[in-house]
């Protein structure tokens, strides 16, 4: 750098550093005068803590009790700043003239407020040692490593999507399969001749896959599918996840399939016969899951309404595949339903 | 002795990250300097799937002549996989955001990010040479020992996005600056460590008190969904629901738009290893209001605001007085544009052509 850049560099800090220390000013100034309510930044703070994920119940209760505190003292000076001197004088008097009454009540609404902030302490301390000897009901948690492959061979499948992926007007590119457990299916496209790589949640499903040498990495459907650039697959294999998805995250799981894939390429769709589900899934599981399985033709009918063309089904034992060709460039735009199911966008 | 081949190494090749378009550049520079040089990795992404290998297809044995150059960012298995190869290995550290920075929200990155802080413990002693994307990140190599580092700061092209614009983005952007307000500006992955949710506290406090036709564009990928949804539905409660835009991941075109109507760019970070967004935002002419956090201020350089008063009060005030005191604006403006001219891809370039040969010389003998 330049002695004259290290100058300018220099008078920029100076410069920056005194805008600072008046903005901090203002900052005061106005909250001095009460054009900056306290209240309004605090309830900024508390809305946003309810939409924090609650990890534990005790974590969020702690979070809670130590925001409840903070606003359980009630400041007895209060600002007599005004932008206008006699504003500010009459403040300034009022103030002084009913300054013993606001402190009188100030004081004792203080001490309701600590009084009840001990209550609730103390009721913090009792749930806590409740919880500790109370094994809470839980929903189960997933199966980490739910079987993906559509049956016990994935030959037919695999046959069937070569089939679409070879067909005049299918784009070269990458195949995607998500969630691809431990990487059986994908190992079969692979050694199919397909270039496919898989994605998976759960950690040691896909480390197994990926000490198989396969070309799997550690990720969520939608957070992967919101990430790949548009139009850049080839195909997309959708299983696992499509089982226990609610239906709002299904159909955004189609939404962002439709954005990632390219003109002419194939979606295929492996899921699990509902009936099939609730008879393996067990009543627990089954009752708490967040989604269930949907038919075979509830999936072509979702894939029919975004446009996909050549919908087929076909059986694979206790599992179903939804195979659809997204329609070509040129192809006219389909007519989206009553609910939009057209209209996905990452934004 | 000196090396023919520099093969670089990233755990996931993404064509739109920050980490994935500097690999891209770096290559180039290698093989300009006379190496031969690849990229491999563990995973990558479709659109740059032609532009890497696979570590898949890695043979077994050690390849003579052949160095490693590690892009260490977060934990991966191919830390330690690379590791363990025989081949001498540089390091380029991009810092590894601290776990409890995640929280609850991301679980997955927590593990990552303790993950990626041993890793780098190890390859820090078991590389010949590292490099560091600002003396932020240097800082952290010596404090675990490392001693033979070089600042170089990672290689973009922040002309690239003065190119042809998004038309769409633009048009819609357009629009929206009809009815007036001021456009808020970030850029970065939606992850509670860029602390969106502070931004959106303190335009919520703009709005009310300085400007309520102003808008928030928050532009980048999402880092798992609860965060990024939670940052969505606390706008909308607070009425802000059409002023507050999470987009999602852009392409060049569309931050080239979003750029250009930008009228000003803030950054609530609480940490960056070097910060990107920054210099394209300096560079592109729009004045940087930002956190005055971690590698912030190193990169900045004099070129943006910086704030030590996060509150949301404090944050809209700055704002306030960069958009509407115009000697600070064009002080600011001009000061970000003299310092975004050090990172010019050209000098970037010849930076990196010399730190790799400084680290090959110096590496002539492995570390002790």
């Amino acid at each position: 750098m330049s002695t004259d850049d290290m100058a300018d560099e220099q008078a920029a800090r100076a410069y920056l550093e005194r805008v600072r220390h008046e903005i901090d000013d203002e900052v005061r100034r106005r909250r001095a005068a009460g054009d900056f309510p306290p209240s309004f930044e605090r309830r900024l703070d508390e809305l946003f803590a309810r939409f924090t994920p609650t990890g534990s119940a005790d974590d969020h209760f702690t979070e809670a009790l130590k925001l409840a505190d903070r606003s359980a003292y009630f400041d007895i000076d209060v600002p007599i700043g005004s932008r206008r001197e006699p504003k500010g004088l009459v403040k300034w008097s009022l103030w002084q003239a009913e300054a013993w009454f606001v402190k009188y009540v100030t004081t004792q609404v203080n001490h309701f407020a600590a009084s009840v902030m001990r209550v609730v302490h103390l009721l913090d301390e009792r749930v806590s040692d409740l919880e500790r000897d109370v094994t809470l009901l839980t929903p189960p948690p997933l199966p980490e490593e739910e079987v993906l492959v559509p049956g016990a061979d994935p030959a037919p499948f695999v046959g069937l999507l070569r089939t679409r992926l070879s067909a005049p007007g299918a784009p070269p590119g990458r195949v995607l399969h998500a969630e691809c457990a431990d990487g059986v299916l994908l190992g079969a496209l692979a050694g199919a001749g397909v270039d496919a790589y898989g994605i998976d949640p759960g950690t040691a499903a896909s480390d197994r896959a990926v000490a198989s040498g396969l070309d799997v990495r550690r990720d969520d459907v939608l957070g992967h599918l919101g990430s790949v650039g548009d139009e850049s697959l080839a195909g997309l294999v959708l299983s696992g996840c499509v089982d226990r998805m609610s239906l709002a995250e299904r159909r955004r799981m189609l939404g962002l399939a439709e954005l990632a894939l390219a003109p002419g390429a194939t979606l295929a769709v492996i899921g699990t016969m509902p009936e099939a589900w609730e008879r393996t899934a067990g009543p627990v599981a089954a009752d708490l899951a967040p989604g269930r399985p949907l038919h075979p033709d509830t999936w072509a009918h979702l894939v029919g309404q975004l446009g996909f063309t050549g919908v087929e089904v076909s059986p694979l034992g206790d599992s179903f595949a939804v195979v659809a060709t997204k329609r070509a460039a040129d192809a006219p735009a389909p007519h989206a339903g009553p609910s939009g199911a057209g209209a996905a966008s990452r934004r | 002795m000196r090396p023919t081949r520099i093969d670089q190494v990233v755990p996931s090749f993404g064509g739109r990250d920050a980490i994935g378009a500097h690999v891209l550049h770096l290559r180039a520079v290698l093989r300009d300097q006379g190496y031969e040089s690849d990229i491999w990795c563990q995973g990558a992404f479709p659109e740059v799937r032609q532009q890497c290998r696979l570590l898949a297809d890695l043979p077994a044995r050690a390849r003579p002549g052949a160095w490693w150059l590690y892009h260490l960012s977060s934990g991966s298995p191919v830390a330690e996989l690379i590791r363990a190869r025989p081949e001498p290995k540089l390091l380029d550290y991009h810092n590894v955001t601290p776990g409890e920075l995640f929280g609850r929200w991301v679980p997955t990155a927590v593990e990552e990010a303790d993950a990626g802080r041993k890793q780098l413990d190890d390859l820090s002693h078991a590389c010949r040479f590292a490099f560091a994307d600002s003396a932020y990140n240097e800082a952290e190599l010596h404090a675990l020992g490392c001693t033979r580092t070089r600042v170089v700061p990672p290689l973009f092209d922040p002309d690239a996005l003065r190119g042809p614009v998004d038309r769409q983005t633009t048009l819609r952007l357009r629009e929206e600056r009809a009815g007036g307000g001021a456009d808020w500006l970030f850029v970065g992955r939606v992850n509670p460590a860029k602390a969106q949710h502070d931004l959106v506290k303190a335009f919520a406090c703009y709005r009310r008190v300085f400007d309520d036709r102003a808008r928030l564009h928050l532009v980048g990928s999402w880092m798992g969904q609860d965060y990024p949804r939670a940052l969505v539905r606390f706008a909308a409660r607070l009425g802000l629901g059409s002023a507050v835009h999470v987009t999602g991941p852009a392409s060049e075109a569309e931050l080239g738009a979003y750029y250009a109507t930008a009228d000003v760019f803030v950054c609530a970070s609480e940490h960056e290893g070097f910060c990107i967004p920054v210099v394209e935002a300096m560079h592109l002419g729009v004045p940087v209001v930002a956190r005055d956090a971690t590698a912030v201020a190193e990169t900045a350089a004099g070129g943006a605001l910086l704030l030590d008063d996060m509150s949301p009060m404090a944050v809209a005030t700055a704002v306030h007085r960069v958009l509407s005191d115009h000697a600070v604006r064009d002080n600011l403006v001009a000061a970000g544009q003299r310092r975004a001219r050090d990172f010019t891809l050209e000098r970037g370039r010849r930076r990196w052509a010399e730190a790799v040969e400084e680290a090959v010389r110096s590496s002539a003998r492995p570390p002790a």
